[in-house]
């Protein structure tokens, strides 16, 4: 049956997916997801707290808040993805019989203020914990990282079986879509997260919404009297169906009562009810009876939350690798290091300060052309978990791309004009000589050469090698790591390592850049006839005698 | 080159009325086949043609002038032949880096087949920056868009390759080559002329590398000009156009280096003979030199794919 509910749910859902879908490169002027993630309160005061900043907009979350005054957990009911996500999956996954004892259940309904007194106690120590919880990050990471590559495959392969009649039509749009090139390491943890919610919404529909959603929970506080509400006529037999169908719990043992904070407006009770009792409008005494107690958990709770979420952030702020600090030189002194191979976006601020500001949010990683980003599995520990690292085996960094910054919702990664983004080095190339089929096997390789914009590369002689051997130019490397895409060499005998990143808090990459001596500008023209090294017989590089 | 399996074809025949219309398609195309894609015209028509036509002019005025030398468009795509154009958009760069073919001369390529009858035209490269921006960058896509949309393709994805046996090749000997290609009747080989660190050059066999899915074993497993050779003899385009409107003497392939404007095409059906004339034609380094000392133009001569010796050819020279 199609109901106002589900249209607007299924609108939402759709808009939200066709803005990740326009998350993609080319950017279609600066169109994309974060217009989205910019809606959900948690994401936006947790991340805003953490990094004690106004990295995130607050504007659209505040109108989300606002709009539990009057509605209250419409939102979660109506526009949220995440919550549109389960119904979704609902039918698919069943539903076990409602029984009137699960319908009483209300002891876990406190757990999502808990979550959310957890990570606002650890904002306060400057440790975000958003990526746990916020609803807009954890759909957007779901939908982009584990759901649109399976997709896409399919969609490949569908038009390669379809290619004679695309090719026959003349449809070259089809014929050579580009579709399902992207692929993201480890979508099992992401995906299997989701499973377990769907497969706990068997027996407790909307598990996440009604015991964990920190962002439900803000709402929630803002829903205790609401405008618009349930409200039950004298027509109500107490047969108890509305308290089975309602999804959230949210009607007390006696039914003409209503939890509004768990109320997401969606009018299933409405259906349920053999009587024509409950109807949906303007709250009216004493039709709306308002329950607002029973879940509210005690000040004792309330204060092994907030310890909880102190914890968190000491654990995080004293572990080894847990917001290991690149570049702040006041962090490292302290002892902690970052993996070897942690290669961050470009421009992507010192390493505590950006873990402070992701959301984990995927955005980055979806819109990258190159497949370079891809989510972190716990190299950079625990609380870098799913936050974007550059692998430059799977693609490099494009000198004419700077998309990662214009979608990313929190700053994380700044939105730096191309120009600037020349300047935000991420590492330098290091050679392994061992590997180098040029240095070890005298071939005439130089790949790395061929591929480098910033002519990074120099190849020199070296006495007792046939062939000229390359070489790095560290102040010219900009660690885009074109160079390891492209290594003919199965494990790349040239690799990118975060050796010189220049990671700014906050001003200028290309003063920074040019006042430590780098030369990174784009469009650098080199002396026009100075060839690249000329061999002994003082013939240029590929030609012989 | 030609793979159409028109045995399962009517085999599956009896369907209806558009699967019918897809099948007699598909038998005109085997029958213009047959007419000539099968029998290209050789020996016999090639005396009358220059071995290389090089014209100074415009880019359009002088791809056409220079295709009009060796006999026009006619001798070399039949009507209902499935052509593909390689041309050079592997960089994200603009056409004055001189390191991606110049797009006034893929598009009048793609203007010529298509007057020539052709079924289809394809402009194929796989490039080695992200596809959306050398395609944007290189101005290709927009310069052939006027003429026939889509037609220009960067192809990525390995869906689109398809493993080839190289029968000829000496070290070089499996690779995986876009599916279009090795379907086509027609490859016109049109690369910009490029200095190349590890090749010496980048022309019309050089570019064929943009037509396989890795080329690194190129680099890895083989020698590279050797390489080269075995690639071209699997490949072999029927016609090169070299783009010298803008030369990339020094720092190829990718620049940037120094560009020398020529205002030249280089054409031929020999892609040996068209390479030998165009290093002995620009200046590399600022020096001269000569075919021979282009290693896979040196090899590619010796193995009997064409001619480096252009003294000896018939070299037609026109200016606009």
């Amino acid at each position: 049956m199609i109901t106002v509910k589900r249209a607007v749910q299924g609108a939402s859902l759709l808009a939200f997916l066709g803005l990740l879908w326009m998350t993609s490169f080319p950017l279609a002027e600066g169109v994309s997801a974060r217009y989205a993630l910019w809606l959900d309160p948690f994401l936006v005061f947790g991340t805003d707290a953490a990094s004690r900043s106004l990295a995130v907009p607050v504007t659209l979350s505040c109108l989300v808040l606002v709009s539990a005054l009057f509605l209250g957990r419409a939102f979660c009911g109506h526009i949220c993805p995440m919550g549109a996500t389960f119904d979704l999956a609902a039918p698919l996954f069943g539903r076990r019989r409602t029984t009137l004892a699960q319908a009483k259940e209300t002891r876990l309904k406190g757990l999502k203020y808990l979550l959310l007194v957890c990570a606002f106690s650890a904002a306060c120590f400057g440790v975000s914990l958003v990526f746990w919880g916020a609803p807009l990050a954890l759909v957007t990471r779901f939908y982009a990282l584990a759901i649109a590559p399976p997709l896409g495959q399919s969609a490949a392969h569908i038009l390669s079986l379809a290619r004679p009649m695309t090719e026959g039509l003349g449809l070259y749009s089809l014929t050579y879509a580009k579709m399902g090139g992207q692929r993201f390491t480890d979508p099992f943890t992401i995906a299997a997260f989701f499973l377990t919610l769907f497969l706990l919404g068997r027996a407790w529909p909307r598990f996440w919404c009604r015991y964990l959603c920190p962002a439900g929970a803000m709402l929630a506080l803002c829903s205790g009297k609401p405008l618009v509400a349930r409200r039950v006529s004298g027509a109500c037999v107490d047969c108890g169906a509305c308290r089975r169908a309602c999804p959230m719990a949210a009607i007390a043992e006696n039914p003409r009562l209503t939890r509004t904070r768990e109320c997401l407006l969606c009018k299933a009770c409405q259906r349920a009810c053999p009587e024509g009792a409950i109807s949906f409008g303007r709250a009216t005494r004493p039709s709306t009876g308002r329950l607002r107690d029973g879940y509210w958990p005690s000040r004792r709770r309330f204060l092994a939350a907030g310890s909880a979420g102190v914890a968190a952030a000491a654990l995080t702020l004293t572990g080894l690798r847990e917001g290991a600090a690149q570049g702040d030189a006041i962090a490292d002194a302290g002892g902690r290091f970052a993996p070897a191979s942690l290669l961050r976006p470009p421009g992507a601020p010192p390493e505590a300060l950006f873990l402070r500001k992701c959301v984990r949010c995927g955005a980055c990683m979806r819109v990258c052309p190159a497949n370079m980003l891809q989510p972190d599995f716990l190299s950079s520990g625990l609380s870098g978990l799913f936050s974007p690292v550059a692998v430059p085996r799977r693609g490099g960094c494009q000198y004419l791309c700077n998309a990662c910054g214009q979608v990313c919702p929190s700053g994380a990664i700044p939105p730096l004009p191309l120009e600037e983004k020349a300047w935000a080095k991420m590492g330098t190339a290091v050679i392994n000589r061992q590997k180098c089929l040029a240095w070890e096997q005298e071939k005439k390789c130089l790949v790395c050469d061929e591929v480098c914009r910033y002519d990074a590369l120099q190849f020199t002689r070296e006495p007792g090698l046939s062939t000229a051997v390359p070489r790095v130019i560290v102040n010219k490397c900009s660690g885009c790591g074109l160079c390891e895409r492209h290594c003919p060499v199965e494990s790349p005998a040239i690799t990118v390592a975060p050796i010189g990143a220049v990671r700014l808090a906050a001003g200028s990459y290309s003063a920074y850049g040019r006042a430590e001596g780098l030369q990174l500008e784009p469009r650098r023209k080199r002396a026009h006839t100075a060839p690249l090294e000329e061999s002994a017989s003082g013939l240029p590089p590929g030609f012989s005698e | 080159m030609k793979s159409r399996n028109l045995g399962a074809s009517f085999r599956q025949g009896g369907g209806g009325l558009s699967r019918r219309d897809f099948l007699s398609w598909q038998l005109k195309g085997a029958l213009f086949l047959a007419c000539g894609g099968a029998f290209p015209p050789r020996p016999v028509l090639a005396e009358a043609y220059p071995d290389v036509a090089v014209v100074t002019g415009p880019p359009a005025g002088a791809v056409k002038a220079a295709v009009d030398l060796l006999g026009g468009m006619g001798r070399f795509v039949k009507p209902g032949n499935r052509v593909v154009i390689k041309p050079n958009f592997s960089f994200a760069n603009p056409p004055e880096a001189a390191t991606t073919t110049n797009p006034e001369v893929v598009r009048e390529l793609l203007v010529l087949c298509k007057e020539a009858g052709a079924a289809s035209v394809l402009i194929l490269d796989n490039p080695l920056n992200v596809a959306e921006l050398c395609l944007e960058q290189s101005a290709v896509r927009s310069a052939c868009d006027g003429v026939e949309r889509g037609a220009v393709q960067a192809l990525d994805d390995a869906r689109f390759y398809r493993a080839a046996d190289i029968p000829q090749g000496a070290s070089f000997k499996k690779t995986e080559v876009m599916a279009d290609v090795l379907d086509a009747d027609v490859l016109i080989s049109a690369p910009v002329a490029k200095s190349h660190s590890g090749a010496g050059v980048s022309l019309s066999m050089k570019n064929l590398m943009g037509l396989i899915w890795n080329r690194g074993v190129m680099h890895s497993r083989h020698d590279l000009h050797e390489a080269i050779v075995d690639l071209a003899s699997l490949l072999h385009p029927a016609l090169c156009v070299i783009d010298a409107i803008r030369t990339l003497s020094t720092n190829g392939p990718g620049g940037p280096g120094k560009v020398i404007k020529m205002d030249t095409v280089i054409a031929s059906p020999d892609m040996v003979a068209a390479d030998a004339e165009a290093v002995t034609l620009c200046e590399w380094y600022g020096k001269h030199f000569e075919p021979r000392q282009v290693k896979h133009i040196a090899l590619a001569h010796k193995r009997g794919l064409g001619r480096m010796d252009v003294e000896n050819l018939d070299v037609r020279r026109v200016s606009l």
